[in-house]
This record gives C-alpha cells, structure tokens and sequence, in this order.
C-alpha cells in the first residue's frame, strides 16, 4: 500500500501538488483552530491526570476536626469547657431583641488583682472570646469543629403566654376611652 | 444541660487541596517524614543545638505520632503544607536556635504541687 502511495506521489506534477497546498491552506484558514493552551500542551500525561484528579471533588465527612491545624495551643483545646448559652435578658427596662442569639463562653482561669494599679488580670486568651451564633446547632458545630468540650445550658422553655393587662383598658368593648368633647 | 451528640456519619462532596485520596496523602507525609530525617543532622550541626541527632529523631517521631488519628484528607494536606514550611525555614536558616528548641518546650508549665512552690508562685 505505501509503495503504491509513494508511486502516485511521485507522478503528481508540480501544478497538481501546488494546488493541492493551496487547497489544504485555504481549508485551514477558513476553520477557526483553538490556539493550544501552552500549560495543558507542554505538560507531562501524569501531570495532567493530578491536573485532571484536583478539579474534580473528595468525598469527606461532615464532622471535621481542625484543631491540628488552627494553631491553638494544645492545652487550650484539651484542658477548656464551653459553655453555649443564650445571654439574659438586661434587668433594665432594656428591649429583648438583642438577646436572640446563642453564644460561647469558656470557663473561667486564673485571675488577679494587678498590685500596680489594682486592676483584674488574667492570661487567659479565650477569656474575652464572644462569638454570637445564630443557632444552637451552629454553636455546637464550631465547638466540634475547634474540638473543645461543650455543654449546653439553660434548656429551652417555651414562654408564656402573657396577659397584656394594660391593653386590655383600651379594648373597643370597654367603655375606657372618654370623649373629649 | 445536654451531653455530646451521636456523632454524625454524613459525607460531603469538597475540593481537594492536594491529595485525592488516603493512599497519596499517606505517601506525602512519609515523604515529609523522610525529608525532616535527612535534614536532621545538619540542621543539629548549622543550629548548635544542645541534643543529638536521636532525641531530634525521637522529637520527629514524636510530632507526627501526635497526629496520627487524623483522617480527614485535607487536613493531613494542611498538616503536610505546614511542616514543608517549617522544614524550609529550617533549611534556610529563617529560624534561630531558641525556635529550633522550643519543640521541646512544653507550651505550659506544670503546676506546682508542694507547698512553697504553690506560695512562691502565689497560686492555690
């Protein structure tokens, strides 16, 4: 077969060949080529494979322990307990819209008095931590996540129904509301 | 006062950092493992540190047998991306003789347990 080939390749004419160049060149001009992507073109097949294996996805568990790699110190994650609490209501006349949220709050360490100006000190990091979450369920997944112990506290109370005793006094069936005139 | 839930057994689909599967992040820590092995004798002969290459060895073993439970992939990844840096800031000499031996220092001291040693350090 490739001696036949070789054989018609040669009787071909000059013009024959010339125009046969003219035809392949013009077929390639009209057809828009992708231009090569140097980085997947020069790069080696198992290169290419890893390239191929990071785009696509891992499948790992939910429950992640990153505590090996925040970069708090062991004894922090080991040795503290966390409280998950929603904060009280302020005993002031203050509105309870700010008391929504749930927060953690970490036990208590060393404190002291400071003998230069009496002032309250201590060397605990997380003693000032105050992260307000949304839900209970958040809370508890931050602490999994960091790997400290946790508690909830304060078990959830549905509230009472009140009386609104004041409002009742305006109500349209009491005779509450004098005229004016 | 509610106790430590059952610990879910849900997956989740997430993008890799380096490693696919367990199998090449097992072999990117034996990898650094090797690498902190070799290093070890310079790094005791350019820093003059006061230990021998074995309790160097031992301090290794010791660090990555500490997180030997660790199973999720990308954390190993993490693990590994930061004791490649730590090992190059070795090499290069980024660091100094009292970063090399704070590996041996406990980040917190034990607590005194007599009697003058707790009045001294004005603890109860």
């Amino acid at each position: 077969m490739s001696l036949i080939r070789q054989v018609m390749w040669r009787r071909a004419s000059p013009l024959q060949l010339y125009q046969a160049n003219k035809l392949a060149a013009t077929r390639w001009a009209s057809q828009d080529v992708a231009p090569l992507d140097p980085k997947t073109a020069l790069a080696r097949p198992e290169e290419l494979e890893q390239r191929n294996k990071l785009s696509g996805k891992i499948t790992v568990p939910t429950a992640v322990n990153l505590s090996p790699i925040s970069g708090v110190p062991e004894e922090q994650i080991k040795e503290r307990r966390v409280r998950i609490h929603i904060p009280p209501k302020n005993a002031m006349q203050s509105g309870t819209d700010n008391i929504n949220t749930w927060q953690i709050e970490f036990d208590n360490r060393d404190r002291w008095e400071n003998p230069l100006m009496g002032w309250a000190s201590t060397g605990d990091p997380l003693s000032n931590l105050n992260v307000q979450f949304g839900s209970q369920e958040e809370a508890i997944t931050y602490c999994e996540r960091n790997g400290w112990r946790w508690y909830v506290d304060g078990a959830e109370k549905p509230k009472k129904e009140r009386v609104k005793n004041y409002g009742i006094n305006f109500s349209w069936n009491k005779r509450t509301r004098v005229s004016t005139k | 006062m509610a106790g430590r839930e059952a610990v879910k057994r849900a997956v989740q689909q997430v993008r890799p950092i380096l490693s696919v599967d367990r199998e090449e992040a097992r072999k990117r820590a034996l990898n650094l493992y090797k690498a902190w092995y070799r290093q070890i004798p310079y790094i005791v002969m350019d820093y003059d540190i006061p230990m021998t290459v074995e309790q160097c060895r031992d301090k290794l073993r010791e660090e990555f047998v500490k997180h030997r439970n660790v199973t999720d992939i990308r954390v190993i990844d993490m693990l590994v991306i930061k004791g490649q840096m730590e090992l190059k800031e070795s090499v290069e000499i980024w660091k100094q003789k009292g970063h090399i031996m704070r590996y041996w220092k406990e980040s917190q001291d034990p607590k005194p347990t007599d009697f003058l040693s707790k009045f001294i350090q004005g603890v109860n």
